[in-house]
């Protein structure tokens, strides 16, 4: 609980601008009962010998006005939503370290601005469905050996406070360079 | 002997640019005049001061400043003064300590009851629509509603306040309405940029993490902005309790700037070791 002294009317008028130490200035203010008070952190440091007597008044606790502070209401933003689809830069491409897939054109609304994350699979044609991740992160996928003779995509997740949304690149058939 | 060296045409001066003349190896002119001011002697922290004024100039952000508040030395006296313009007076946005405030190496602590700093900056004299910004460093991880900076006038849309409250946390930037800080701050000791680079939304970036909010901008206060609590048409209100290691007020900044702004601060807290 914090602690502050009750002053008297008369008192708080003579503190007012008053400095307790080098450039710190007294602020009393009133309680929940409408008494003056000044706090305990002022009293303890008052290095000005005027203000001494103030340093003998007990300490009480402190009980604060409810705040009447107009709170300003919070918009709720928007969930993420595509403006623009992702596309890459081919539809076929053969497996080698030196070629890669970049995701260009995309773009997203909502507000707070969505987080991005990209997570990229193989479609597992032979099984009909449990595509596999290939763990790779980003915007970028290098088309490393293992990849040939598949075909790849990127699901993108857009999240933000309002919610949560997803895209998919077009299939990118990966070949065997050789 | 005279010489005929045309001393503009020699360095390949040309109207518009500017000559920086400093001592090798010396102190920033800028930092100099702030140690002087403040009567700082402790070498690292006229070091740390040093590296802040010039690594704000390296990332061009020392021209969006406005005020700067180190809040180095431990007393109110050291930590009064305005980094960009160390004049002891009201136009050079000096505070003014009002309250039960304890001062320390690592900042400022206001008590919660009845502490607030004025510092005299009158968001309608110098900002405009898109184009401002303000921040803290808060040492304390607490739950409270108290608030970090603000300002308003008898208007609503004039709201300019900063709350850290874990879900709670907003902020309202020259508006009647706030927007709710993503992701939610597991921890009130951080570091929050308030910035408007434009007048349909506003930018929060925490700890360097910005994100952009589509909210309009609708009034500017016309009331001194108050650190620690919020001037509300004059009277100060929502006392907060959390120490501040650094704010600054100043012109919009991007979510880019507000990444190297962040950046330059923690090193500055690293270097004085009271980093969160």
């Amino acid at each position: 609980m914090r602690k502050v002294a009750i002053i008297t009317e008369q008192q708080k008028n003579l503190l007012k601008n008053q400095q307790f130490m080098p450039d710190v200035y007294f602020n009393p203010i009133q309680d929940l009962n409408n008494n003056w008070v000044i706090s305990k952190e002022e009293i303890v440091q008052i290095t000005n010998a005027n203000f001494n007597l103030f340093k003998t008044l007990p300490l009480v606790n402190h009980q604060a006005k409810i705040d009447e502070v107009y709170t300003p209401p919070v918009e709720q933003g928007t969930a993420p939503f595509i403006i623009k689809n992702p596309t890459l830069p081919a539809r076929d491409m053969c497996a080698s370290v030196s070629n890669s897939l970049r995701i260009s054109n995309m773009e997203w609304g909502g507000s707070p601005t969505p987080t991005i994350t990209y997570s990229w699979y193989k479609v597992n044609n032979w099984d009909d469905g449990n595509d596999q991740e290939i763990g790779q992160y980003t915007n970028t996928l290098y088309l490393n050996y293992g990849l040939a003779e598949s075909q790849v995509y990127c699901l993108i997740t857009a999240t933000n406070s309002s919610g949560i949304e997803f895209a998919k690149t077009e299939l990118v058939n990966v070949y065997d360079c050789s | 002997m005279p010489t005929n060296i045309n001393f503009k045409k020699s360095l390949g001066f040309v109207k518009g640019s500017r000559i920086i003349i400093s001592t090798p190896g010396g102190i920033d002119p800028d930092a100099q005049a702030f140690i002087t001011a403040t009567g700082i002697t402790n070498t690292t922290q006229k070091n740390a001061i040093d590296a802040l004024v010039i690594g704000l100039k390296t990332d061009l952000l020392w021209n969006k400043m406005i005020a700067v508040y180190p809040f180095v030395g431990g007393t109110a006296t050291t930590c009064k003064f305005n980094l960009k313009n160390p004049v002891d007076a009201d136009a050079a946005y000096r505070l003014f300590f009002f309250g039960g405030w304890n001062f320390s190496n690592n900042g400022i602590q206001p008590n919660g009851t009845n502490t607030y700093a004025n510092t005299f900056f009158i968001p309608l004299f110098h900002w405009s629509f898109g184009n401002s910004s303000i921040s803290a460093y808060s040492r304390l991880d607490n739950s409270e509603s108290g608030n970090l900076w603000g300002t308003r006038s008898g208007v609503s849309s004039t709201n300019l306040n900063s709350i850290l409250n874990g879900g709670a946390s907003t902020c309202t930037h020259n508006s009647n309405a706030g927007v709710f800080i993503f992701p939610v701050p597991t921890t009130s000791a951080v570091n929050l940029i308030s910035s408007r680079v434009s007048a349909t939304a506003q930018i929060q970036g925490i700890n360097g993490t910005n994100a952009s909010y589509v909210i309009n901008e609708l009034a500017i206060s016309p009331n001194p902005i108050y650190l620690s609590a919020i001037n509300f048409a004059g009277t100060p209100s929502g006392y907060s309790t959390r120490e501040l290691a650094f704010a600054h007020i100043g012109y919009g900044l991007t979510q880019a700037e507000c990444t190297l702004l962040y950046n330059r601060i923690q090193t500055f807290q690293t270097t004085l070791g009271r980093q969160v």
